[in-house]
């Protein structure tokens, strides 16, 4: 953005964070910065995207309507499937957060913009909100017998010391997969383009190679944009489903 | 990397509840009631019509075996006229025939009588003139007259002798 004309344009520029309104609440920085922006960004847009496409609330759909009618199928279908009736009262939460992986992948897609799940933290706040809700979950729901996730049935009680100690860092490491997998894959996407980008520019005629090649992966990270934010939500249902259904799933 | 800078964890994590919760209230109060009333709307819209389809179908089969038996019915009723008149027009003509033929026998033995009649005088007449003939021939035969009643008595006898 500022940086555009700067000398030392690193490919990892894209991902600093600018204080915009420089706020502070009780000792905690809480100022305005270019990430809240399009966070706030991401959430008027899915909250228009939806409430426009369904204004006509039209018995045959039209073209936004059946978008939106497909983003809600895709992830009520995903509870369903994965956690059962008793996930209903869940999907609200999925769903926004499938949206907002969602918006926020495809925002940062655009030019000049700040993609909000390409920073760890973001995205490690989101995997450790569901991973601490899915364990409280748990607990409340099986009280102690929730803790026979940790050994699959059918198993030969010899083996349990052995595999129940990797159930159990399995199950810890859940947010750190869950979190680096999204922002890894935005953080390599977003560099391999712009480093290319970079060489379409450096390659003068012959920038036309690179360019065909961005080209290529802004398609392939539209496609990642999506199943990155579908991946998300396919996992917090499945780890839903842990919790509720233990292993009877 | 700016994804290592910690001094800007605290404003990024601040601001993603702030932007997650705002969402959470949007879609969970906002948007997905009124897809969900879409999606309901519709679903009762096809079960509706589905249920109408399967009255009207009902309906129809309905009607169909009503009018079944109404042109079962008909043409019995009309089977039964048709025969019902024709016995009737039978007997008509049968009694018509009789009636006739009565009359016809009733004519015949008049005629009959008439006939019997008309002969009966034709033979009276037959014997007077016979009587007149016998006269005139025994006065020719043997030149003296004979009574008219010796005449009638012999053509009589005659007559009977013959049959």
């Amino acid at each position: 953005m500022e940086e555009a004309g700067h000398a030392e344009h690193s490919p990892l520029a894209q991902f600093e964070i600018h204080r915009l309104i420089p706020l502070e609440f009780f000792g905690i920085d809480a100022s305005f910065t270019n990430a809240a922006l399009f966070m706030l960004i991401s959430v008027a847009l899915i909250t228009w995207f939806l409430m426009a496409a369904t204004r006509g609330q039209n018995l045959v759909p039209g073209r936004l309507q059946a978008m939106a009618e497909a983003s809600y199928g895709l992830i009520a279908g995903a509870v369903r499937d994965n956690v059962g009736t008793e996930g209903k009262q869940y999907f609200p939460f999925v769903f926004s957060l499938f949206m907002f992986i969602l918006f926020a992948n495809f925002i940062g897609l655009i030019p000049h913009t700040f993609t909000v799940t390409s920073h760890i933290i973001v995205t490690f706040a989101l995997a450790m909100f569901i991973f601490i809700a899915v364990t409280i979950i748990g607990l409340w729901r099986h009280k102690l017998h929730f803790f026979s996730l940790f050994l699959p049935h059918g198993v030969p009680i010899f083996l349990a010391p052995l595999l129940v100690p990797i159930e159990i860092i399995g199950y810890l490491t859940r947010p750190i997969s869950l979190s680096v997998r999204l922002a890894a894959n935005m953080l390599a996407g977003h560099t391999m383009l712009e480093v290319f980008a970079g060489f379409v520019v450096a390659l003068g005629i012959f920038g036309f190679a690179p360019f065909l090649f961005v080209i290529a992966i802004y398609g392939l990270e539209v496609i990642v944009a999506f199943l990155q934010a579908y991946v998300f939500a396919v996992l917090t249902c499945l780890y839903l489903s842990d919790a509720i259904n233990l292993h009877k799933h | 990397m700016p994804q290592m800078d910690f001094t800007t964890y605290a404003p990024q994590l601040v601001w993603l509840v702030i932007s997650f919760v705002l969402l959470y209230v949007l879609m969970a109060r906002m948007a997905l009631p009124r897809i969900e009333s879409i999606l309901s709307m519709r679903e009762r819209r096809i079960e509706g019509d589905l249920t109408e389809a399967a009255e009207m179908g009902r309906k129809a089969e309905a009607a169909q075996k009503n009018f079944d038996k109404v042109t079962s019915e008909t043409r019995a009723r009309a089977q039964k006229l048709a025969s019902e008149s024709r016995a009737a027009a039978n007997t008509a003509q049968l009694a018509r025939m009789a009636k006739k033929d009565a009359e016809l026998a009733e004519q015949a033995k008049k005629s009959d009588a008439e006939i019997t009649a008309a002969r009966n005088k034709a033979m009276g007449s037959l014997r007077d003139v016979a009587a007149d003939v016998a006269q005139a021939a025994a006065e020719k035969v043997t030149g003296s007259r004979i009574s008219r009643d010796v005449a009638l008595q012999a053509i009589d006898a005659e007559l009977k002798a013959r049959g």
